[in-house]
């Protein structure tokens, strides 16, 4: 077996369960990083809001902004592309949800 | 509280790996279960609030603990009941608009009284006077 980042498609207008599970970490920050929706798309701005769920302390947040999409060519993506998140304590189990205004790709490091 | 317009039993799908079962396959989902016990747990609650017809959206942890009335479960080391889930769902992971919702939520609180039993037992251990010092 071998791992490779595995994406998540979201649509533009609706909520996407895009992680969930244990969220461990000893940086103190968990961040999402944005790609265009499909290969053949530039960079493109979207909207976002990021909502986290946790079974600790805190139990629930919400995050808004903008960022750039990253062409699907371009990885590592730029500072531009990446929302960093107050990631608080670590837990047991975690949930995230994302809204955007534009398809996109999307993945979580936690 | 967000009232999570546009959220699915779809969206909260998103991103996993599409499966074709049929009812010949119960028997492996129900060994594939055995890996991670506290699904089974998810699995016994989400059938009870089919059972009793929960509807939604669900807005307040008291309607889950109004639904599960007198009732109360031993699952796998979890006591269920009234009281306990009131204590264990978190106000802000409400209000739940579909199915997927609820079993989030389920996971959520067991997870977290899961984890708060283990803060109470390494409290506990901390607080433990170690004893004293043996003298002749």
């Amino acid at each position: 077996m071998a791992t490779a980042i595995a994406w998540v498609q979201v649509t533009g207008g609706k909520w996407a369960r895009i992680f969930q599970g244990p969220s461990i970490h000893v940086l103190g920050s968990e961040y999402l990083e944005f790609q265009a929706a499909t290969s053949s798309q530039s960079t493109y701005d979207l909207a976002y809001t990021v909502h986290r769920y946790s079974a600790v302390v805190p139990f629930f947040y919400s995050v808004s902004g903008s960022r750039l999409a990253a062409p699907q060519s371009q990885y590592p993506v730029p500072k531009s592309s990446v929302v960093f998140l107050p990631a608080g304590t670590s837990s047991p189990f975690t949930e995230f949800w994302l809204l955007t205004d534009r398809s996109c790709r999307v993945h979580v490091l936690v | 509280m967000d009232l999570r317009v546009n959220s699915s039993i779809e969206g909260w799908r998103t991103g996993v790996l599409e499966l074709r079962l049929d009812p010949a396959d119960l028997d492996l989902i129900d060994s594939v279960l055995c890996l991670q016990p506290e699904l089974r747990v998810v699995i016994f609650l989400g059938q009870e609030s089919r059972r009793r017809g929960l509807s939604y959206p669900v807005e307040r942890p008291e309607q889950l603990a109004e639904l599960i009335g007198d009732s109360a479960f031993d699952l796998a080391g979890h006591r269920v009941d009234r009281k306990t889930m009131i204590r264990a769902l978190a106000e802000q992971w409400f209000p739940l608009t579909h199915e997927g919702e609820l079993l989030s939520v389920i996971c959520l609180a067991l997870h977290r009284c899961r984890a708060e039993a283990v803060e109470k037992r390494l409290d506990a251990i901390r607080d433990k006077k170690p004893p004293p010092n043996k003298t002749r």
